[in-house]
């Protein structure tokens, strides 16, 4: 049995001439969440649709599950999950029916039992009877979803899956894929707003412009990236907000005397924004030395996700 | 949402893994989901009604035309009707199907059915059934104006005969659906596809109402009297009126279905191949329909002419079993046409290796088995009902076979040649399509060039393709002034489509090795 739920090695995807996907090559771990992140155009959606064997790769070896897609694609495909970025249904079906359609398809024994759950889980049994063309955008985001999820898939390939939704519904999105996760599932998200797959994932694939520009776990590929960058030039840095209830005139006097700062920028009165040098030690020392000097420190919120500082190291911008 | 365990995983663990899969499958799922969607669409039934409305004064229209002038009623009544039915069922049976995938690609939720993991095969069952259950739903309503025939009974037609005849357009419902699929199964714009349907099942009405139906009407008199001449709808009669028997079985019910089912499946398996782009057997159900179809042709072709008693009819059944075995060879040939140079992911190069050359020699090793089987069968018989000159008759035969075998031939490598020369499907199909009918019609034209088509055997080459034109010259070897001379043109003729064929394949061969090649070098330099 093949150790990777997902593994590419040389992707390509060629389209009239012009490449798309180029040398894409990563791993995934059984139960790993991924997040494909990247700026628009950058070929998520291409790798998503290539990874749901929809599209073949012009060359290069993919397999899912341990199985080859040139070899049989057919059979990889029931075991896959995959919500596209824009839902399409059919505008005639209720709920129910396209979730009927979806068990007949997969040949889900017990359908009408794991249809009722399904629509539990993804808050939709109010819908189930409500013809799909007077859904909206959000239900019918709901409603991709668990047709998704019918089948009990191992890989989910999810584009954009927040799309559409509102706050609320994105909370309940994150609480439905920890109990994804905990059951196992691989899960690949693509998505470009870096929230989203920074509370999902655990790693990351950065695409820019067709081409893999980090892969890993979030905290490595960070350090990495920043390790690289303190090598070759000026060090890298990271901002981070205080919130003191002291005066934020006074923390700034105090940390600018601090050798680990780079600048310090004031919001309002009780709060700033300093950018330093160094990681999390860096950020408790100078907590420390505000405390000492009379100024108690109430928050500290990194301005950068991890994520948000592997993509900017990435992308070569500020985070 | 809420966090719950995973329903399918709980519904999982409860059940053994054997018996987790549902009994009522994929087919019958996307049938049931195609009817409700079709059902709650008000413009079907509004289109049927309208039709129902026009078909209703049309035959009221006929009917009093007809009253003053003293012929069958009935007969004419039964007739127009099936003939409107036939075009129905022709025409609404591809323009259904046509749209069956275009819709799901327009609507962006193709890529939701093939994500099911479900084979296209399936898919397109699962479509076609709904397609068929629709188009009986609407024969069976207009079926009502079928029966103002009967108001005329003892005028020629009887009950059993209506009941024949509509059970014919139900099985012809069949190949209609097919031909929608084949037409609409590549194509994402639903509008085109039915357009294109519309347009392939109007030639197909006419040709099948002209040949089929009123030309066919004539042989079918000959044998049994008792079947109207000159009618189109005369399978019905002959079903009711011809005394049961071999021939009756044969000619009226083993032919009748194989010539529905076969180009059916052939049309089924085209349009499954087109949804196979990507698989690296994309073709497979089309080169085993071909597999299945020639043996069948050519086997169907020897019992008439093994059930032939005179000399005329085993030469007319050996010419017409030859050409219509070259006929669904080449049809083979142009549904198999534009086979990939290089599969899919393929890792192995040889000269045998790339789809194309695969594909051709396979089919030319088809194409010498059967037509060398008819032509075995063919020879033996004619010259055992000749009564003089049965050596001469028995070379007739076999020159005959030899054209339609060379010309097999070179159809099979031009084909393979422009499939390596170009990577469009349908440029290489256009241009096969183009080879054939210029193969079959030139020769003719050259023959009214040069005045040739004055004798009988020169407009018996204007009927049908260019094996025919060989058998022609065939007959003037035997019968006529000049036999050494003819013959010689004959063999001349042979020889030179057999050495094109045998250079034309050889350059497929060569050009499909070589970019097979190149592509592996290619990858290979990709990956390391």
């Amino acid at each position: 049995m093949s150790p990777y739920a997902l593994r590419a090695r040389d992707v390509c995807v060629r389209r009239d001439g012009r490449v798309v996907l180029r040398d894409v090559s990563f791993d995934a771990a059984p139960g790993e969440v991924i997040g494909v992140v990247g700026p628009n155009g950058a070929g998520k959606t291409t790798l998503l649709r290539v990874l749901a064997t929809l599209e073949a790769p012009s060359s290069g070896a993919l397999e899912v599950l341990g199985v080859s897609t040139w070899e049989s694609p057919e059979s990889i495909r029931p075991r896959l999950g995959y919500l596209a970025s824009d839902v399409h249904v059919y505008g005639a079906l209720t709920v129910r029916e396209h979730l009927e359609l979806a068990a007949g398809m997969y040949r889900v024994d017990h359908a009408d039992a794991v249809i009722d759950a399904v629509l539990e889980l993804t808050a939709a049994t109010s819908l189930a009877d409500t013809v799909a063309s007077k859904l909206s955008d959000g239900d019918r985001r709901r409603l991709a979803l668990a047709r998704t999820l019918v089948h009990d898939p191992e890989v989910l390939i999810l584009d954009e899956p927040a799309r559409a939704l509102d706050p609320g519904a994105r909370v309940e999105l994150r609480a439905l894929f920890d109990e994804l996760r905990t059951l196992g599932k691989t899960i690949i998200v693509g998505s470009h707003l870096l929230d989203d797959v920074a509370s999902l994932c655990t790693s990351v694939v950065v695409l820019d412009r067709g081409e893999v520009r980090a892969h890993g776990a979030i905290e490595d590929v960070a350090a990495a990236l920043e390790g690289a960058r303190s090598g070759d030039g000026p060090p890298a840095t990271r901002r981070t907000r205080l919130t003191t209830v002291a005066s934020s005139e006074a923390a700034a006097r105090r940390l600018t005397r601090s050798r680990s700062v780079v600048s310090v920028e004031i919001r309002d009165a009780s709060s700033l924004v300093v950018e330093h040098v160094g990681g999390e030690d860096a950020v408790a020392t100078l907590v420390a030395e505000l405390a000492l000097a009379g100024v108690p420190i109430t928050a500290v919120v990194p301005e950068a996700t991890p994520l948000e500082r592997v993509y900017a190291a990435s992308m070569g911008v500020a985070p | 949402m809420t966090a719950a365990a995973h329903p399918t995983a709980q519904i999982a663990t409860e059940t053994p893994a054997p018996q987790r899969r549902s009994a009522s499958g994929p087919v019958f799922a996307l049938a049931l989901k195609e009817l409700r969607v079709a059902s709650r669409d008000s413009l079907n039934s509004k289109l049927l009604f309208l039709t129902s409305l026009l078909l209703t004064a049309g035959m009221l229209s006929l009917a009093w035309l007809l009253q003053p002038s003293g012929v069958l009623m009935a007969t004419s009544l039964h007739t127009a009707f099936f003939c409107v039915a036939f075009a129905w069922m022709t025409i609404g049976g591809a323009s259904l199907a046509s749209t069956a995938v275009a819709d799901e690609r327009a609507a962006g939720t193709w890529d939701a059915l093939v994500l099911t993991g479900v084979s296209p095969r399936r898919i397109l069952l699962g479509k076609s059934a709904a397609a068929y259950v629709r188009l009986v739903a609407s024969v069976l309503y207009l079926a009502p104006h079928a029966a103002l025939a009967l108001l005329f009974e003892g005028d020629g037609v009887s009950k059993r005969e209506v009941a024949l005849a509509l059970a014919c357009m139900l099985a012809l419902g069949v190949p209609s659906v097919a031909l929608g699929l084949a037409l609409g199964a590549s194509s994402a714009d639903p509008r085109r596809a039915r357009t294109l349907a519309v347009v392939v099942s109007s030639f197909a009405v006419v040709a099948g109402l002209a040949v089929v139906g009123f030309g066919l009407s004539f042989p079918v008199h000959r044998l049994w009297p008792a079947v109207p001449e000159a009618s189109p709808i005369w399978l019905p009669a002959a079903l009711d009126r011809v005394p049961f028997g071999k021939p009756y079985v044969v000619a009226l019910v083993v032919g009748p279905v194989a010539a529905m089912v076969v180009p059916a499946l052939g049309l089924f398996e085209i349009a499954v191949a087109s949804l196979r782009s990507h698989a690296r057997r994309r073709a497979l159900g089309l080169e085993l329909w071909t597999m299945g179809a020639v043996p069948l042709t050519a086997l169907m072709s020897a019992l008439p002419v093994s059930l032939s008693r005179s000399l005329d009819a085993a030469e007319r059944w050996s010419t017409a079993g030859l050409t219509a075995t070259v006929l669904v060879i080449c049809l083979g040939t142009l549904a198999l046409a534009g086979q990939p140079v290089r599969a899919p992911g393929a890792t192995r190069v040889g000269p045998l290796s790339p789809p194309v050359t695969r594909t051709a020699l396979v089919q030319l090793l088809l194409a010498g088995a059967c037509v060398g089987g008819l032509a075995f069968v063919s020879r033996r018989h004619v010259m055992a009902v000749a009564v003089t000159n049965a050596a001469a008759h028995g070379r007739g035969v076999v020159a005959l076979a030899a054209y339609a075998l060379v010309f097999s031939a070179f159809t099979v490598s031009i084909v393979a040649l422009f499939g390596t020369l170009t990577s469009s499907r349908a440029r290489v199909r256009v241009l096969g399509l183009a080879f054939v009918l210029g193969a079959a019609l030139l020769p003719v034209a050259a023959a009214a060039v040069a005045r040739h088509l004055t004798s009988s055997a020169g407009v018996e080459a204007l009927a049908v393709a260019s094996p025919l034109y060989a058998r022609s010259l065939a007959d003037d070897a035997i019968l006529h002034a000049h036999p050494q001379r003819v013959a010689r043109a004959a063999w001349a003729a042979i020889c030179a489509w057999g050495a094109g064929a045998l250079v034309v394949l050889g350059a497929a061969l060569l050009r499909a090795f070589g970019l097979s090649r190149e592509a592996a070098v290619v990858d290979a330099e990709r990956r390391s």
